[in-house]
């Protein structure tokens, strides 16, 4: 931005001094003398002389201007460098040092003296508040502890949040992910309710940092955006949601079942992971009616996790719905029931092993192997079959090398 | 006091260590990337190295590996913000002495290099 401006202006004082220039007698001669030559000549050499004279005055011109932009340029740099640095030793100054020697009176007393001097020499430009809080918030993410209580201390104490939050409303979407990034970095939870603005954006980036920082500083409702959330969620997404609950206290995380009935398809998807994930058992009747829902991949999803959580009860339930599934929720119901079947399944497992889908034999002959000694005899039998491939997949799946 | 090698790409992150460090009275000597560090450890001895895992040219690993090839005797701290088990295990396979995931309380990296000096 500085440095646009300051091209601005040179561009504007390098036309002005050429028409002061231009209105001096000389030049009007030299134009005179120009004329006259040209007035002289056959046409041709006469273009040639005036595209010439065009094309110097517009090299002339451009050399300048990257001479200035150049200047302009390394200006900047070395200015950024030096400011840095300045700030560098500030922060290294003010976090690293002993707890006990940051209680005394003399610690307390230099360090404000400090910041004092810091604020008003540098803090008055926005862009070096801008290279501040770059440097905060590289060492904040790197430290914890004392240190990273003094950094978001010191972020608070300069009033650098402001800027950030005034950043919130910036047309720019990319400026606020940043902002909504950084304060949730610092843990600023006066910006809770303006970044929950931002969990329904209709930029993805944007809709995902929020989100992840509503989960960080949200302490009534963090996961209230799930409520309305009518966007799909990429895989991306949910690893990133899921990767932040990680991070959270486990008391504070929600019964994800609340969220089965959400019209979002993904939005179940996902809840349906952090259930099995979080080992919310409570959530299996509400998990065995989602073998009914109306979206495919929800119903896999549920099925994988009944299958995990071993629920028996719902192998009849998973019988149901095989038939009118897809195949790769075919596939899904399968692998769940050679997790969670007991021996009623057999007969079933057996057709499914005599189909022609090669996928779906697979997937059965897996699970008659896991449902223990009655399922690998009936596969151990199978190993003779004439069926086209029936006997090599059995073979395959009971070889204890593969 | 004792000579501490940082090798740490970040910028901030060096200098705010050899700060810390320094102050606790150790004398520093700061790489930043994996094949300075290499090329520093064959040349010079230390009493401990401290090495990020993700370098360029060289990653902590081998930092690691090379330093206990040279060195056997010199501890090695690895710091990281990858916890997984199999890399930290890779580490202590290698020799690493100690591993601590980013971010980490520079008062405690303060306390293991004293316990570790000893």
């Amino acid at each position: 931005m500085l440095f646009r401006f300051r091209y601005l202006l040179l561009c504007f004082f390098v036309a002005s001094a050429a028409m002061v220039f231009a209105q001096q007698s000389y030049v009007d001669e030299a134009a005179e003398m120009i004329e006259s030559s040209l007035n002289s000549t056959e046409i041709l050499i006469r273009v040639c002389t005036v595209l010439l004279i065009l094309f110097t005055v517009f090299f002339i011109g451009f050399f300048i201007t990257l001479m200035i932009a150049r200047s302009t340029h390394r200006y900047d740099e070395q200015y950024e460098k030096n400011i840095k640095e300045k700030f560098e030793l500030l922060l290294t100054g003010v976090i690293f040092n002993d707890d006990a020697e940051m209680q005394t009176d003399e610690w307390k007393a230099s360090r404000k003296r400090v910041v004092k001097h810091f604020k008003k020499r540098y803090l008055h430009k926005r862009i070096n508040k801008k290279y501040l809080r770059e440097h905060i918030i590289l060492l904040h993410k790197n430290f914890i502890g004392s240190a990273a209580d003094v950094l978001r201390n010191l972020y608070i104490e300069l009033k650098l949040d402001r800027q950030a939050i005034k950043e919130l409303n910036s047309p720019d979407w990319g400026i606020q992910a940043n902002a909504v990034k950084e304060l949730a970095q610092l843990n600023i939870t006066k910006a809770t309710e303006k970044i929950k603005n931002r969990t329904q954006h209709e930029n993805q980036i944007l809709r995902l940092e929020a989100q992840v920082a509503s989960i960080r500083l949200d302490k009534k409702d963090p996961f209230s955006f799930l409520d309305k959330n009518r966007n799909y969620l990429t895989e991306w997404h949910q690893v990133n949601l899921a990767h932040i609950i990680d991070q959270i206290n486990r008391d504070l995380l929600p019964d994800f079942s609340r969220w089965f009935v959400s019209p979002n398809p993904t939005v179940v998807e996902f809840c349906i992971k952090m259930t099995l994930q979080y080992d919310q058992f409570a959530s299996i009747p509400a998990l065995s009616q989602l073998l009914y829902h109306k979206n495919q991949h929800v119903v896999g999803e549920a099925a994988k996790a009944l299958g995990e959580f071993g629920v028996t009860e719902a192998q009849s339930d998973m019988l149901y719905v095989y038939r009118d599934a897809i195949t790769p929720v075919k596939l899904q119901l399968l692998k769940a029931i050679g997790k969670c079947g007991n021996n009623e399944i057999l007969p079933f497992l057996i057709q499914q092993l005599l189909q022609n889908d090669i996928n779906i034999a697979m997937e059965a002959a897996n699970s008659l192997k896991k449902l223990g000694e009655e399922g690998i005899a009936i596969l151990e039998k199978q190993t003779l079959s004439n069926l086209y491939g029936v006997g090599d997949i059995c073979k395959h799946v009971l070889d204890e090398r593969i | 006091m004792a000579r501490i090698l940082i090798i740490e790409d970040e910028d901030l992150v060096r200098k705010a260590l050899e700060f810390r460090l320094k102050k606790d009275g150790h004398q520093v000597t700061p790489c930043m990337d994996g094949r300075q560090g290499i090329l520093t450890l064959e040349t010079q001895t230390f009493d401990l190295i401290i090495t990020d895992l993700m370098l360029p040219y060289n990653n902590g690993l081998e930092v690691v590996n090379r330093s206990k090839e040279i060195h056997k005797e010199t501890p090695v701290i690895v710091l990281s913000n990858i916890g997984l088990e199999h890399v930290v295990m890779d580490a202590f396979n290698l020799g690493a002495d100690d591993y601590m995931t980013k971010p980490f309380s520079p008062n405690e990296l303060s306390v293991r290099v004293k316990r570790l000096i000893k």
